[in-house]
């Protein structure tokens, strides 16, 4: 169903030249704007590509799929986040920065904080005061908070050398050391470094303006002090031809950095012109209304004429919950409903929570219904479930960059080898070779699953280029029909999901070459999620960011969930903020439960109040 | 007189530099190109292995390369399987006047096409590096060929292998495509090109392009004319009647068998083109039936048509004309080699790379455009003089290079051994020697004979020779005079002085050539060449001989004979001395220098230019 595009929408597709700021509510249209003036611009002539960054991978590969029909799309346009563009960018051009192949991502934050905690043994001084804390808890939570400072740090753009307080310093320095060490950088990096390029070598973002003659920045409230320098330095001080599109009532990651202070900010640094985006034809009118309640500043003009569902209901606890949610669906599938067309099918049903602890009743229910279902409960990157997949990963790791003492010193424990990682590359005299490096392992390991990873290893066919991963995977899954039922189960649902994971890579990197480093990376930035899988979606709010579903169930509306027990002043906005993003992802109908009671992770029940959010709504509705 | 016109290319890139790593017979070769250059060089000097190269690289159709086309050295039976082929080409912006620009412009179709292959060097100039690669793959046990973009480009010829390949899809063969280079090679035949769907010819014509109402309208004509060819053939009209039994044979029609003489769709009326030429006050013929010159001719003119279209179709910037045409000369008369060669150099579009033996060709070649192969041993190496750089010509060496040599005396730049020498007996008596030693004449050799012409000309041939690295020989008389000149002039170039140089032959005792020659032991054969060179009659002959006879101091009149006569005696003199078997010990002495050059390689075969 293609509706015509408003007038406001066509302004904006119709802009040529010059910046452009597209202030954009739920439902306005936004995507559809975004990629009909990429297709329009790039249709104007041939000679010029244009960049289109989106906040994440999977809008990304919604864009392109939607731009399939426009001839040599790949070639034509850059579609990506922000992060896989500095990627592009580092890998080929970061010699004056220090990156001078294909960086190894450390994305995990445990990975970091492993990292960090290495780095800072070697320091007498920073052990001393890791030390002072009294329980390994403490010391973890010390480091974690360390850890979070430097990427403050990284993502306010500060290198090292220019952080005044001296522990602070030398804590950066430190763990950056140790990054580099292993070859690697963090996620932090990648736009630092970038940023760090572009100032240093005018040429080189010369370069990508000659390249791409238009900017589009999609979901722009989500811009962060480094992401908006970057942009900036990309830009330099001419080049003006910059579309950013965003919304400050959906700025949800302000905790982690972001701020929608930055739309402005580029208003007066492009002195680019506004338009607004004032419809919206995504929701029905009580969604609508349910959204205006929670954000009063929220006016539309254009709606669309069907009335929908907001309905709250107050259960006693999970397993009720559970039942409701289930029961509902039942019915919808059953019976369909009037305000959506046509039958239901699962995959235009959401399940929203605010974090990822209040699925757990409803998942067995769907499970015991045999619904088709995903969950996408973070934005990091998967994570195998299965310790045999766990540890052909590792090993695919460590063959890729034996300097990676990190995975190294994690596969060492799981494969019980009595060395340290330092011990095993220096005495061994092992040259920098994985493969000898995983051969010794294996001979001195007393673990029970050394010699099927190895097999599997040797089946990848490994070259510093290429390698063949599914290879390796056939050969898990073949030896998994040994394997205990439940352990069988967690080993295929892994390999499924590595599956996947590389056919959407194959498919992003046609040609090109397939190393393990290339594949790693592509993971860690998440471009290799297959986008819209079959089958209702239970997802954390900040996980269901820029889409949208007929049917939307927001579950566990409680105080101290949502909003979040730990938010207080401008945070609480934020929360507020999550609240309007949840109910404007639904289409027509959306159902909103509350719990009496809740059980506490130490498993006792505890009296819960229902969300004040819900109070606000149930006023309009 | 070269010309120094040069039509500016309009696309928009440039093919700067081509380095290649064991490809064939080539183990280490890194050549400039230019908007054309001329590759000379002996045969099996690299020439051909070279331009072979660039073809497995970037070339227009099939690029295959594979095991044979792996350097093994001479000691080798086989090549290691460590051992990899590289083939790198440079390419760099150009503006509208074809000068070399930092960086491509943002509305450059270049830029779209490579994306970010595009590089930039630690100048911040943009450049685009692709590499070639056939390498040993273990997994697949075969030879495997790979084509990237690099990272960057060494400076350095000799780290050339450490450059890496950058982090992007492999270069594919639409990025390569508006590049693509033409290899149009010594046996091209436009006769054959007709004939084939995949050459220039057989692609162009496929898409006629008239519009599909025009197709419909001339097939029925075809169609109209075929029956009545048939109708109006006796013998036509019975096969085709005969044929109908097909019918009852198998499931066919009956009146569905026709003899269609003509081809029936417009597509294939491609098949049977031909090209009819007449020549002045001659009646036509078609292609087949003319000269080998004519139809080599025809494939080159095709490839200009096919250039010259795709420019006018889509566009200057979008495609980059690259030919490498081999023996440009081949079975064309000397005026016909000129005038073609001086088409290719100042009309064709883009950048040409041509292969040639004939004189005349690198007659007319600035020398700067030449790239000269020589190969010693396994290696080949490529040299080229250049305007700037430590040890640069001057212009006027330049010019006299370009004027006294290339264009007068083309043929020495493919000459195996060079042997200068100054003064007209010299010029006249040492090829008869060298052809009384060899038994063979020095051209079929490789060896230049060349006189300098006065003392000072020495030092431009010299710093060619040297340049080029044709080894170099000089014959010289030993007068104090002439010694001393000649020291200065090999102290100039750095070389040796006279008397401890190796490759310079000296007369003894302060000899001249003249006075050199006439010695005891053959001053009687030269008593009867003079007395037969003066006679006029047989009675003439008598009367010359006695007054010869008579002689007391017959060395010394000789040696007055020569001098005064030098081109006269110069002409015979070495004939029959070399007839009587006394060749001099001091010119045999530099044939025994020249003759391990000679007998470490095959001859070179004769080509239709020398």
């Amino acid at each position: 169903m293609e509706i015509k595009l408003t007038a406001t929408q066509q302004q904006v597709v119709a802009h040529e030249e010059g910046a452009i700021l597209v202030l954009a509510g739920p439902g306005s249209g936004k995507t559809r704007v975004l990629t009909e003036r990429v297709r329009r611009l790039l249709a104007q002539g041939q000679q010029f590509k244009v960049l289109a960054l989106t906040f994440t991978n999977k809008a990304a590969n919604e864009m392109v799929e939607r731009l399939r029909d426009v001839p040599n799309i790949r070639q034509r346009a850059f579609v990506g986040t922000l992060h896989s563009f500095c990627m592009e960018v580092l890998s080929n051009r970061g010699k004056s920065v220090g990156i001078n192949s294909l960086p190894h991502i450390y994305e995990s934050f445990d990975d970091r904080k492993e990292i960090l905690f290495t780095s800072i043994r070697k320091d007498h001084r920073l052990l001393r005061i890791l030390m002072e804390e009294s329980d390994a808890k403490k010391r973890d939570q010390k480091l974690a908070s360390w850890l979070r400072k430097i990427s403050e740090l990284k993502n306010s753009l500060t290198l090292a050398e220019a952080v005044e307080n001296d522990l602070l310093r030398s804590m950066y320095e430190a763990y950056d050391g140790e990054l580099r060490a292993a070859g690697a950088i963090d996620y932090d990096d990648l736009l630092l470094l970038t940023y760090r390029l572009f100032q240093e070598k005018p040429s080189i973002a010369d370069f990508y303006r000659r390249q791409y003659k238009y900017i589009c920045v999609d979901e722009g409230q989500d811009l962060n002090e480094a992401q908006f320098q970057c942009l900036r330095a990309l830009c330099g001080t001419e080049y003006k031809n910059v579309m950013v599109v965003g919304d400050e009532k959906q700025a949800i990651y302000v905790f982690c950095g972001a701020d929608p202070k930055y739309l402005y900010a580029f208003r007066e640094v492009f002195g680019a012109k506004t338009v607004e985006l004032v419809d919206n034809f995504r929701s029905s009118k009580k969604i609508v209304a349910a959204a205006q309640s929670l954000d009063p500043e929220y006016s539309i003009e254009g709606q669309l004429p069907i009335v929908g569902v907001v309905k709250i209901v107050e259960c006693a606890n999970e397993d009720e919950e559970a039942q409701f949610v289930c029961a509902q669906i039942e019915k919808l599938l059953r019976e369909g409903h009037p305000d959506v067309e046509g039958p239901i099918s699962l995959s235009q049903i959401a399940i929203l929570g605010r974090n990822r602890y209040v699925f757990e009743k409803i998942e067995q229910g769907i499970k015991e219904h045999n619904w088709e279902y995903y969950k996408k409960v973070s934005v990091d990157a998967y994570v195998s479930a299965s310790d045999l997949v766990e540890q052909f990963e590792l090993a695919l790791r460590i063959l890729s960059n034996p300097l990676d003492r990190l995975h190294l010193g994690l596969l060492i424990r799981k494969w019980k080898v009595n060395s340290a990682p330092d011990q095993l590359i220096t005495t061994n005299e092992i040259e920098l070779n994985g493969m000898a490096l995983l051969n010794q392992m294996a001979t001195i390991s007393s673990s029970a699953t050394h010699d099927v990873v190895m097999e599997a290893i040797r089946a990848v066919n490994w070259t510093p280029d290429n390698f063949e991963f599914s290879k390796g995977l056939n050969h898990l899954e073949q030896y998994s029909t040994s394997l205990e039922d439940d352990q069988r189960i967690l080993v295929m649902q892994d390999i499924a999901e590595w599956r996947k994971h590389w056919e959407y890579y194959l498919r992003s990197q046609p040609g090109g070459s397939h190393s393990v480093t290339s594949f790693f990376a592509q993971v860690a930035l998440g471009t290799t999620q297959a986008p819209n899988p079959d089958g209702i979606a239970i997802m954390t709010i900040h996980s269901a960011k820029g889409m949208e579903f007929d049917i939307v169930f927001v579950v566990a509306m409680v105080e101290g969930v949502l909003p979040d027990y730990r938010a207080k002043g401008t945070a609480l906005d934020e929360e507020k903020r999550s609240a309007f993003v949840a109910v404007t992802r639904s289409k027509r109908l959306l159902y909103l439960t509350a719990l009496k009671s809740r059980i506490m992770p130490w498993g006792d029940p505890r009296v819960q109040d229902p969300s004040r959010y819900l109070a606000t709504i149930k006023a309009v509705v | 007189m070269p010309s120094l016109f040069i039509p500016p290319i309009e696309s928009g890139v440039f093919v700067e530099e081509i380095r290649v790593r064991n490809f064939r017979c080539l183990k280490t070769i890194d050549v400039k190109l230019d908007d054309h250059v001329v590759l000379i060089g002996e045969n099996n000097s690299g020439k051909s292995s070279f331009i072979h190269a660039i073809f497995a690289a970037i070339g227009a159709g099939q690029r295959l390369a594979g095991r044979e086309d792996i350097f093994i050295a001479s000691t080798e039976t086989e090549a290691p399987k460590s051992r990899e082929v590289l083939i790198d080409i440079l390419i760099r912006p150009i503006d509208g006047d074809g000068k070399v620009i930092d960086k491509f412009p943002g509305a450059s179709p270049w830029l779209v096409l490579w994306g970010n292959g595009v590089m930039q060097d630690d100048d911040g100039k943009d450049i685009v590096a692709i590499r070639t690669q056939l390498k040993w793959n273990d997994v697949r046990a075969e030879y495997v060929t790979e084509r990237k973009f690099l990272k960057d480009w060494d400076l350095d010829p000799a780290k050339a292998h450490l450059s890496k390949f950058a982090d992007v899809p492999a270069v594919t063969s639409a990025q390569l495509e508006p590049l693509a280079l033409y290899l149009l090679d010594a046996q091209r035949d436009i006769v054959d090109d007709i004939r084939s769907r995949s050459s220039v010819w057989g692609r162009m014509v496929s898409d006629h392009g008239l519009p599909a109402a025009d197709v419909k309208q001339l097939e029925k004509d075809l169609s109209d004319i075929n029956s009545k060819i048939v109708a109006g053939s006796k013998v036509l009209s019975h096969i085709e009647g005969h044929l109908g039994r097909y019918h009852r044979l198998l499931s066919c029609e009956p009146g569905g068998v026709k003899i269609t003489p003509l081809a029936r769709h417009l597509r294939d009326l491609g098949k049977g083109m031909d090209i009819v030429l007449s020549t002045k006050r001659a009646s036509s013929f078609p292609l087949n039936k003319q000269s080998f010159g004519t139809r080599s001719l025809g494939t080159v003119l095709t490839f200009w048509s096919h250039m010259t279209w795709r420019q006018q179709q889509y566009g200057k910037d979008t495609v980059h004309p690259l030919l490498a045409l081999e023996e440009p000369e081949a079975h064309l008369h000397p005026q016909a080699q000129r005038a073609l060669f001086r088409q290719i150099m100042n009309e064709m579009p883009g950048q040409r790379i041509v292969s040639s033996h004939s004189p005349y060709i690198a007659g007319m070649t600035h020398i700067t455009k030449i790239r000269h192969f020589l190969k010693s041993g396994d290696e080949t190496t490529v040299s080229q003089i250049s305007q700037g750089g430590p040890d640069a010509l001057t212009d006027d060496d330049l010019r006299k290079i370009d004027r006294q040599i290339i264009a007068s005396r083309g043929e020495i730049l493919f000459a195996r051994a060079l042997i200068f020498f100054e003064g007209e007996t010299e010029e006249q008596a040492l090829p008869d020697f060298a052809e009384g030693y060899w038994k063979e004449h020095p051209n079929d050799l490789g060896i230049a004979l060349i006189g300098v012409g006065g003392y000072a000309g020495y030092s431009v041939f010299l710093k060619l020779a040297k340049r080029f690295r044709i080894p170099w020989f000089i014959f010289s008389d030993a007068e104090p005079d002439a010694v001393a000149k000649l020291d200065k002039t090999l102290k100039d170039i750095s070389e040796e002085e006279t008397s401890k140089n190796p490759q310079v032959v000296l007369l003894p005792n302060g000899l001249n050539f003249e006075k050199y020659l006439v010695t005891d032991e053959v001053k009687d054969i030269l008593k009867e060449l003079v007395i037969k060179t003066k006679s006029t009659s047989p009675e003439h002959e008598k009367k010359v001989k006695a007054e010869w006879d008579a002689k007391t101091d017959l060395k010394a009149d000789l040696i007055a004979e020569f001098e005064a006569n030098k081109t006269k005696y110069g002409a015979v003199v070495g004939k029959s001395l070399s007839a009587a078997n006394k060749i001099p010990g001091k010119i045999r002495d530099l044939f025994d220098k020249v003759k391990p050059l000679i007998e470490t390689t095959p001859a070179p075969t004769k080509t239709d230019g020398n």
